[in-house]
């Protein structure tokens, strides 16, 4: 274990572990709201179409942070807008609206940056580079997970009515429209804000996989939010310290940690996991007997029968049972 | 006489077609109104335009004399159960205690007072005995009621209803229609959208018979008589089917 302090003596090494804490927990936290709002598919969308938006800041800006910043947060509003306002004045729904800007956007994106005379490093944006994050990243991603938690934090009550009945909480009052849109606002910045530490499309992992897992994991919506934001933050430096001990590349490992743990619940959880439901009895033996066996047990001659047949289970083997305690 | 929900000259279309066609009517407080009419009638657009989800052509909505806006907490809307994500992370609690949202604002805090009208509304919709239980884990019934008790907990005075009685069990039936007349004994003022014609008189005090336009409102005694319902069924496509079909046998 000598390599943690080796790496964590770098300065470059403990700005990753700082960008990823903060990027991490930004995304995780806004994870639960996009599981619950089903805006994997749009989050996916968006990601693509900030492709044009990199380029085209590229072009006229240059290679600076900002430029490209703003560049992928103009590319990623207009494709939002654009598909709420071609679902909304036409009968198209808007998964499709957005599917057919975002594609468009992206087939531009390539153009630009094919035929433009500035060379951007395309892996770079596919992938990220956390180990290079300058200190204008790290600003950008300390006011995007500020503004991002303390806007949900705020928000969260109209947010939920919203997440959970849209048309109950219009006839509450609450702006159902402005509020979907501010989330997919908070989507497009959280994305930009995890360009530089795993690239556009591994953003997107990290948008999705810490909501899943503990979407799987709790019937509470605090739990999931708030977990989301803590697994989102614990798996990225695990996945800092694996690609560093492991000398590969970090963001392709952030995001394998955090599926490995999505996988994990899939098959394990408690309550939703297949594995645990297989594992478990086909139906709840005592209660049914509890319910309907003493009433029926002795008209019935196959439930008698099971009864039997439990009773003679037992007193063969009395002292494994412990699945069923007495009947 | 302020005790009243009163729609005035209201018509809403959809891409031009009218959905409801100047109707105009009053409604009291203290009654559960069911809502009548063949399918496209304008039932769901009528609870919608006075849940303020669809925007008036023309008319306009008071309730107690004044203009009912959008944000008004004093119209409760229920939506349909085949709408609801009820894999949603929520316990009845929880969505009972949404129902004090509006009321508290975003910072607001639970006072004793919102602990005791969210306890009051689970008890008075018999569900305090399933408050810990998630909403998926409830029978169609129970997760009406469950509804039911979050707009109480809004202390809402109209409540709306969708079709609220597809797809439930006679039990369950009998059930939420206990729970409706309890409202209306409160008070509280209950419009339902329905379209079993047999169980209409067991249900409702009163009905509002729609066909685009109204046909006629009043006591369910008085105007829910074999030919009003033939008059409202008969000028749609399908009303044949439906005048025979449902259009005996619920009178007495």
């Amino acid at each position: 274990m000598t390599w943690l302090p080796d790496a964590l003596q770098y300065e470059f090494f403990q700005r990753a572990l700082l960008g990823c804490l903060l990027v991490g927990f930004t995304n995780g936290f806004l994870s639960a709201y996009i599981i619950l709002r089903r805006l994997a598919l749009l989050a996916d969308a968006l990601s693509h179409s900030l492709l044009p938006g990199l380029a085209a800041g590229a072009i006229f800006f240059g290679l600076a942070p900002a430029g490209l910043f703003v560049g992928a947060l103009v590319a990623g509003v207009l494709v939002c807008l654009g598909g709420v306002l071609i679902s909304r004045s036409s009968r198209l729904k808007d998964e499709a609206a957005i599917g057919a800007l975002y594609t468009m956007a992206f087939a531009l994106g390539i153009l630009l940056l094919r035929y433009s005379s500035v060379r951007v490093d395309l892996e770079h944006f596919l992938f990220g580079n956390i180990l290079g994050l300058s200190d204008f990243d790290l600003w950008m991603n300390y006011a995007i997970s500020l503004l991002i938690v303390g806007l949900l934090v705020v928000l969260h009550r109209p947010l939920l009515l919203t997440l959970f009945e849209p048309s109950v909480a219009q006839s509450q009052g609450v702006p159902v429209n402005a509020l979907q849109l501010l989330l997919m606002a908070m989507i497009v910045l959280a994305m930009i804000s995890s360009l530089q530490a795993v690239g556009v499309v591994l953003s997107l992992g990290l948008l999705i996989l810490p909501g899943a897992t503990l979407y799987l994991l709790s019937d509470d919506f605090g739990v999931i939010a708030w977990g989301g934001g803590i697994l989102g933050a614990a798996g990225s430096c695990a996945g800092l310290f694996l690609s560093h001990w492991l000398d590969v590349s970090s963001g392709p490992v952030i995001v394998m940690v955090l599926g490995a743990c999505f996988i994990a619940s899939y098959l394990f959880s408690p309550k939703y996991g297949i594995v645990t439901r297989l594992l478990r009895p086909p139906h709840l033996h005592e209660q049914s007997y509890e319910r309907w066996g003493t009433k029926n047990q002795r008209d019935h001659p196959r439930i008698a029968a099971s009864v039997a047949a439990d009773a003679k289970n037992k007193a063969d083997a009395p002292a494994s049972e412990n699945a069923r305690p007495s009947a | 006489m302020a005790h009243l929900l009163e729609l005035e000259d209201l018509t809403v279309s959809y891409n031009r077609v009218p959905a409801l066609h100047h109707v105009s009517l009053q409604l009291r407080c203290g009654s559960c109104v069911g809502l009548l009419g063949p399918n496209g009638a304008g039932k769901t657009t009528l609870i919608k335009a006075i849940a303020g989800l669809v925007p008036l052509e023309t008319g306009r909505i008071r309730l107690h004399g004044h203009e009912v806006r959008a944000s008004a907490r004093t119209v409760a809307y229920l939506p349909q159960r085949g709408g609801v994500d009820w894999d949603f992370p929520l316990t009845v609690r929880g969505l009972v205690e949404m129902g004090r949202y509006p009321a508290l604002g975003l910072f607001g805090r639970f006072t004793e007072e919102d602990h005791r009208i969210v306890d009051d509304a689970l008890r008075v919709m018999r569900l305090s005995d399933y408050a810990d239980r998630h909403i998926n884990a409830l029978s169609g019934g129970q997760q009406q009621r469950a509804f039911l008790a979050r707009s109480w907990a809004q202390q809402a005075h109209v409540y709306l209803l969708d079709e609220p009685f597809n797809g439930l069990d006679k039990t369950a039936q009998k059930d939420l229609t206990d729970a409706l007349h309890r409202l209306a004994a409160d008070h509280k003022l209950v419009i339902v959208s329905h379209h079993h014609l047999e169980t209409v008189p067991d249900i409702f005090d009163h009905v509002v018979m729609l066909n685009g336009e109204l046909v006629v409102a009043g006591k369910t005694s008085e105007v829910f008589t074999p030919e009003r319902v033939a008059e409202t069924f008969s000028i749609e496509v399908f009303s044949g089917v439906h005048a025979h079909g449902h259009g005996h046998g619920h009178h007495h």
